[in-house]
């Protein structure tokens, strides 16, 4: 369990690096084709469907790296078995959105069946795709979340950027 | 309109994290009504799918690398031979190096982080207020966000479609304002503090050359990214890029600070970050549609023709709104909540888009340093690992300067109108 977790997080961070240095490379190269006489028309295109497939894949990597602001007027004030409690409700609050989020991210990619992208004319279903993809990846995390951080729940982030 | 306020606070005050508030709220919306489901998964959608929103992104991940790449540490350098013969030198370095940075940096994060590990150790050494040196640097590090390139000026110009070079130009004089009553309080500071605070070098004007030398380099990643926007030869997306390409490069066999083997984790911690901002984007447009179909927007406009009388009242009390909803509230957040809404109405009072603008991202600057959830206090707290009490004992006369230029660029609207006027971006 614990290694398929540790897979599961290697190549969530690998794709959020490599979709970062992606959008670099795009929005640099359309610069210079533009200066340089090489048109790269797509770069745009290019640079900003990966900026949603990082966010899809960063969500739950900025969701364990504790990059996702939350109050905690309330959990400061509260004992461990409240602050358990509190962290379960929260837990089921965010799952509840991403289900939801992940039922209208699946009707949204059946619709990109039928729609294709205006300049490098693929199926727009490959871009809508990061809707479910973001919040099941955001869901996995939410219960890792709770169960790495159950005798702490609003104490440090569950894994600190060095 | 209720359900969705309702619903908003109820989720913010148990704990959820913002970025879902904006989706739940709006869940809650969506039950209540005929609207379906599938809109929320579609305005999600819609809010990241914006070419402009990505400097964001790139602006962070040039901080981080401006900060590993030695780049930062040039420009402390340089600050110290420039202001280091001054009494408290340290802090007065830190306000110099802070204001420079601001205008290579994006990031109030970025740079108080650098700030304060280039700075606090030898603060600590010699003795100095551990409490206030955090205070300080938290605050001149807030410089970032209103000196261009500040990614919160990005993000009220791609919410509200204004000019991002207007903005940028109108950010310039009210950052400025703040850099000499920080060098102010920070020598008055000094000269109660005793012989910790005597300065820590005799000028050298030899000494100042070649620390400016050595900064060149990093300096030219301002010429970088202002040059790029200013000139119109890049878009400010595309100069956030290019900058990126520049720190690295410059990181790396320049300075050779930086090692390659470094920058997976770099680009993991900016995109980590990068995403959780780009998801809240995502949310508050889900969020914000729900608004404005409620009418949310126009009710609140109705209510403050009907109640406020003047513009210069609906300045004082959009100010006075967000300094209190800016203690909570995060500030990116606050930005996409909130200024649709007040931009709107101001224009109804025949106010400037652009001065109101600066004006609100200004207030998210002084939310940056405001207890008990300020950003920059906390980074510069933990740097001087010191209770976040502590520290905030001593940001009062701070976060009073920042309120006094707060109140002036509000009232004199020259002073953020001046450069794009001149520029030729507004009237």
């Amino acid at each position: 369990m614990t290694r398929a977790i540790r897979v599961f997080r290697s190549v969530t961070d690998a794709l959020l690096i490599a979709l970062f240095a992606f959008m670099v490379a795009a929005v640099v190269f359309g610069v210079a084709g533009r200066y340089l006489h090489f048109k790269i028309s797509y770069s745009v295109e290019l640079a900003t469907y990966a900026q949603i497939w990082m966010t899809a894949i960063g969500a739950g990597v900025a969701l364990r790296f504790g990059a996702m602001f939350a109050l905690d007027t309330l959990s400061r004030h509260l004992g461990l078995a409240a602050q358990r409690l509190l962290s379960v409700v929260i837990a089921g609050f965010s799952l509840l959105l991403m289900g939801v989020m992940f039922y209208g991210g699946v009707i949204l990619t059946e619709s990109g069946l039928r729609q294709m992208s205006p300049v490098l004319q693929f199926r727009m279903s490959w871009i809508f795709l990061a809707v479910p993809v973001s919040t099941f990846i955001l869901g996995v995390e939410i219960v890792l979340r709770l169960i790495e951080r159950w005798n702490d729940p609003f104490g440090g982030d569950a894994e600190e950027v060095a | 309109m209720i359900s969705l306020g309702i619903g908003f606070f109820f989720f913010i005050l148990i704990g959820v994290p913002v970025a879902f508030v904006f989706g739940l709220a709006a869940f809650v919306v969506v039950v209540m009504t005929d609207v379906p489901l599938v809109i929320i998964a579609h305005q999600f959608f819609t809010g990241l799918n914006n070419f402009t929103l990505m400097a964001i992104s790139f602006f962070l991940l040039t901080g981080m690398l401006m900060e590993k790449g030695g780049l930062a540490r040039r420009i402390t350098d340089f600050a110290m031979d420039l202001v280091g013969w001054i009494t408290g030198s340290l802090l007065q370095v830190a306000i110099v190096a802070a204001t420079i940075l601001a205008a290579m940096s994006g990031s109030g994060s970025a740079d108080t982080a650098a700030i304060s590990s280039a700075l606090l150790p030898e603060m600590k050494r010699r003795r100095y207020n551990v409490d206030f040196s955090a205070a300080l640097i938290a605050t001149a590090g807030t410089l970032a966000q209103i000196i261009p390139p500040s990614t919160m000026l990005v993000l009220i110009a791609v919410t509200n479609n204004l000019s991002i070079s207007a903005l940028y130009l109108g950010g310039i004089i009210p950052g400025l304002l703040v850099v000499p009553g920080l060098m102010y309080l920070a020598w008055r500071h000094a000269k109660k503090g005793g012989p910790a605070y005597a300065p820590i070098e005799r000028f050298s004007l030899g000494r100042l050359g070649v620390s400016f030398l050595r900064a060149i380099p990093a300096l030219g990643l301002g010429v970088v990214i202002l040059g790029g926007i200013f000139s119109g030869l890049a878009t400010a997306t595309e100069s956030a890029a290019l900058a990126v390409v520049y720190a690295i490069i410059v990181g790396r066999w320049v300075y050779g600070d930086l090692k390659l083997a470094e920058l997976p984790r770099i680009f993991l911690k900016a995109g980590a970050f990068s995403a959780g901002i780009m998801f809240l984007v995502g949310g508050a447009i889900v969020f914000n549609w729900l608004m404005a179909t409620e009418g949310v927007p126009d009710a609140v406009s109705a209510w403050l023709a009907a109640t406020v009388s003047s513009p210069w009242s609906f300045l004082l009390l959009m100010n006075v709104f967000l300094m209190v909803f800016g203690m909570p509230m995060e500030s990116f957040a606050m930005i996409l909540l909130l200024s649709p809404i007040f931009l709107d109405a101001a224009v109804d009072y025949g106010l400037n888009p652009v001065h109101v603008a600066v004006v609100f991202v200004f207030n998210c600057v002084i939310a940056m340093i405001s207890p008990p959830f300020g950003g920059t206090l906390f980074i510069s707290a933990l740097v001087a690992q010191r209770p976040i009490s502590a520290v905030t004992r001593h940001i009062y006369p701070l976060w009073a300067l920042m309120t006094l230029v707060l109140l002036l660029i509000t009232y004199i609207p020259d002073l953020v109108l001046y450069l794009p006027r001149i520029a030729g971006f507004v009237q």
